[in-house]
């Protein structure tokens, strides 16, 4: 036969097996089309228009008399078959009354099942006695579940609505939530890079109020003892005022600020002014509107630092679906807080490092030191010990010469009487042929030059160990004291400077120091010179990150091979009059501790010109 | 012994002078040079006349070239030696120069003086020119 013009049955059916099984038998004989759901078998039928269909009365969505009536609707000449397993006569009643033109029952008989839809396909039709009582039966029915089915629609309908206005919710929650972690890595941004504590605490506070709005926000830090939160930072004139009073709380459960830290939880008081929270004695200061506050703990490595506090004008401002976001913020103001102890930290101990080292080099200098302190103390004993000697053999001649007593009505001579057993009667020959008066005052000089000398190492070499003392420095005032203080014959030194300079940051002791042994080093160049002239210029360097001073003299210069090695300390060309070898090496010294640069020029013949480059703010 | 002659050859003035002063007292006729070449110009120019008796020389002081040197003392100790191989020398010294005390002392050198006590270096010198005169 050909396949073409074989009947097309359609099966509705939501078993696979029964499907299976049905479509084996069928497909001798028809084409068989299946469809799984009431609503595919809809659309396949309007498709195909199938010459008769099978359809399951136990359907889903759907049951089979009301797909029957559908179907009846919209294909009115094709013939339904009911096939149920359902073999009550009510079951039969209500499928033809749906409008089935029979009703086959499961299970199958095989032998019969392929002449039964034959039949059907033939024009058979079974009929329903009464139909028009079943029918109106099933138009009842049909009410009842439709009826059902609205409720049920408006059931899904509310829940709709329901999870609408939740996703809405949750969709604000999560916009603020955004908003807030992007406000978080904001202050996150800016902070970090700020590394004095001072500075970082004050600029937290202030961008936290701009980036949520808030009317304060203040910076607690544990005390020492961890029984007191000290006010480091405040929001404005309040936080300026609060700050100059050394506003501290006390850690206990009557702040907000003293239960986060205890606690180590974020705490919100929904109104402050209604007083039953106690939360702050802020209100003492400020006539405040109604506001909320939030105090955050501050914690980093499991140690609470103190707690950031945020005040708001909103009676409601802060709730507990803002805290992950809002504690994300006050872990990374710890963070930043913690970086600047750590460096502040690490300053000191490389400041103590620096001390450390730089007394090693003076250890390690001791020995040279000791050597040159020996070589300049050695004329000392020999110079006391001849004056003292001189002193004697002048003390005997005098003796000698007022033995006669003729100078007794003089009226020092009641205190000569007293020196007069005091004198030795021994004074050695030799001393008194040598004797001169030139002779003691010389010993004398070369007393107080030798101890100057040592005096001078001793300056040179533990001058730049001293700790610093950083201050602003006026430098033309500082060049100007230095140069009175040498004192050195008039017209010698010279100074110039531009008429504005920048105020430098330093310490005055060394930086008086460094001139005074640029200019001294100068002065000693210039030993013998006829007309020694020492140039002093002060202005801003053209880079202008730096102040220049010249100290320039118009002296012998400095041979080539020697300028390296006047930096190193000991190495002096001056020995014969009273060079230590560490004038230089001490203003190279304290130049690096300012992190300036020093360095010379010099043209042999034509002078030498030292250059101190310091940091201008 | 007395006005027997002295030569001091060290480039720091006031130790210079200071011992002058006080082999002066001694009873010594003392002349100071402060460099290596003017001790050289200063030992030749007495040669003929009035020869020194004994030297004493700093061991780091400008040298011939002019530049300040370490040893350059030694350079001076053996020039004198070459003018005069018998003339007592005592080298003036510091405690960490052992090893150019010991170079002092191949060169020719009677002794060594560790900078500081200037009566024993009157002391040395005295035992020096003594047994210099005794010869």
């Amino acid at each position: 036969m050909d396949p073409r013009s074989q009947p097309k049955i359609l099966y509705i059916e939501d078993t696979a097996d029964a499907r299976a099984l049905v479509s084996r038998v069928l497909s001798r004989h028809y084409i068989v089309l299946e469809a799984a759901e009431p609503l595919g078998g809809i659309e396949l039928a309007l498709d195909t228009h199938p010459d008769l269909i099978l359809l399951d009365m136990n359907l889903p969505q759907l049951n089979g008399s009301e797909l029957a009536a559908r179907l009846k609707t919209l294909l009115p000449n094709t013939p339904l078959v009911a096939f149920s397993a359902d073999t009550s006569v009510e079951a039969r009643q209500r499928a033809l009354a749906a409008g089935c033109i029979g009703y086959l029952t499961k299970p199958i008989d095989i032998d019969v099942f392929v002449e039964q839809i034959g039949e059907f396909l033939g024009g058979k039709r079974e009929s329903l006695p009464n139909a028009a009582i079943h029918q109106q039966q099933f138009a009842s029915d049909l009410v009842a579940r439709l009826e059902g089915k609205v409720r049920e629609l408006t059931r899904t309908a509310d829940r709709n609505a329901f999870l609408n206005e939740q996703n809405q919710r949750l969709i604000g929650a999560l916009q603020r939530r955004q908003r807030l972690l992007e406000a978080a890595a904001r202050v996150s941004h800016i902070i970090t890079s700020i590394l004095d504590l001072d500075e970082l605490l004050r600029v937290t506070v202030d961008v936290i109020c701009e980036e949520y709005t808030l009317y304060f926000a203040a910076i607690y830090l544990l005390s020492a003892d961890q029984k007191q939160a000290a006010l480091r930072a405040g929001r404005g004139e309040l936080g300026n005022s609060l700050l100059a009073q050394g506003y501290s709380l006390d850690i206990s459960d009557q702040s907000a600020v003293g239960r986060s830290i205890m606690q180590r939880a974020a705490q919100i008081t929904r109104q402050v002014s209604d007083g039953s929270l106690a939360s702050v004695e802020l209100l003492d200061f400020a006539d405040l509107p109604s506001l909320s506050e939030l105090a955050l703990p501050l914690i980093i490595k499991g140690t609470v630092l103190g707690a950031l506090s945020f005040y708001s004008d909103q009676p409601e401002a802060f709730s507990e679906e803002d805290m992950p976001a809002l504690q994300a913020l006050a872990d990374q103001v710890a963070v930043a807080i913690d970086n600047a102890h750590l460096l502040r930290d690490l300053e000191c101990a490389n400041q103590e490092l620096l001390r450390v080292k730089t007394f090693e080099a003076i250890a390690a200098a001791t020995g040279e030191a000791i050597h040159w302190v020996g070589n300049k103390a050695a004329p000392i004993p020999g110079s006391a010990r001849r004056a003292r000697e001189d002193i004697l053999a002048l003390a005997q001649i005098f003796c000698n010469l007022t033995a006669g007593g003729e100078l007794s009505s003089h009226p020092l001579w009641p205190a000569w009487k007293r020196v007069i057993p005091t004198i030795p009667m021994e004074i050695p020959a030799s001393t008194i042929e040598l004797l001169s008066l030139e002779s003691i005052l010389e010993d004398l000089i070369i007393i107080e030059q030798s101890a100057q000398t040592i005096l001078d190492v001793k300056e040179d070499l533990i001058g730049p160990a001293r700790l610093k003392h950083i201050a602003e420095i006026d430098l033309p005032a500082l060049l100007q004291q230095t140069i009175f203080e040498m004192a050195l014959p008039p017209g010698v030194v010279q100074l110039r400077q531009a008429a504005s300079l920048p105020h430098l940051r330093g310490d005055a002791r060394q930086l008086s120091q460094l001139f005074n042994n640029l200019i001294k080093n100068a002065w000693e160049a210039l030993y013998g010179f006829a007309e020694p002239k020492i140039v002093v210029t002060a202005r801003l360097s053209d880079d202008p990150h730096y102040v220049q001073v010249d100290v320039t003299d118009n002296g012998p210069g400095i041979a080539p091979e020697m300028l390296q090695r006047i930096w190193v300390s000991f190495f002096t060309t001056k020995a014969a009059r009273g060079g230590t070898g560490l004038g230089l090496p001490a203003c190279m010294s304290i130049v690096n501790q300012h992190e300036g640069k020093l360095f010379v020029e010099s043209t042999v013949g034509a002078g030498a010109t030292f250059r101190v480059l310091l940091p201008a703010p | 012994m007395q006005g027997k002659k002295i030569l001091i050859v060290d480039d720091e003035q006031l130790v210079a002078r200071s011992m002058q002063k006080t082999l002066a007292r001694a009873g010594y006729t003392v002349q100071v040079a402060y460099s290596c070449t003017e001790g050289l110009q200063v030992f030749e120019a007495a040669q003929a006349a009035a020869p020194f008796d004994l030297a004493l020389l700093d061991l780091n002081m400008p040298g011939f070239s002019g530049q300040p040197e370490n040893g350059a003392g030694l350079e001076l100790l053996s020039r004198l030696k070459a003018l005069n191989p018998g003339l007592p020398v005592v080298v003036l010294t510091a405690y960490d120069e052992v090893n150019k005390a010991r170079e002092a002392v191949l060169r020719g050198a009677q002794a060594f003086f560790v900078k500081g006590r200037e009566q024993a270096l009157v002391d040395q010198v005295r035992t020096l020119l003594q047994g210099d005169a005794s010869r």
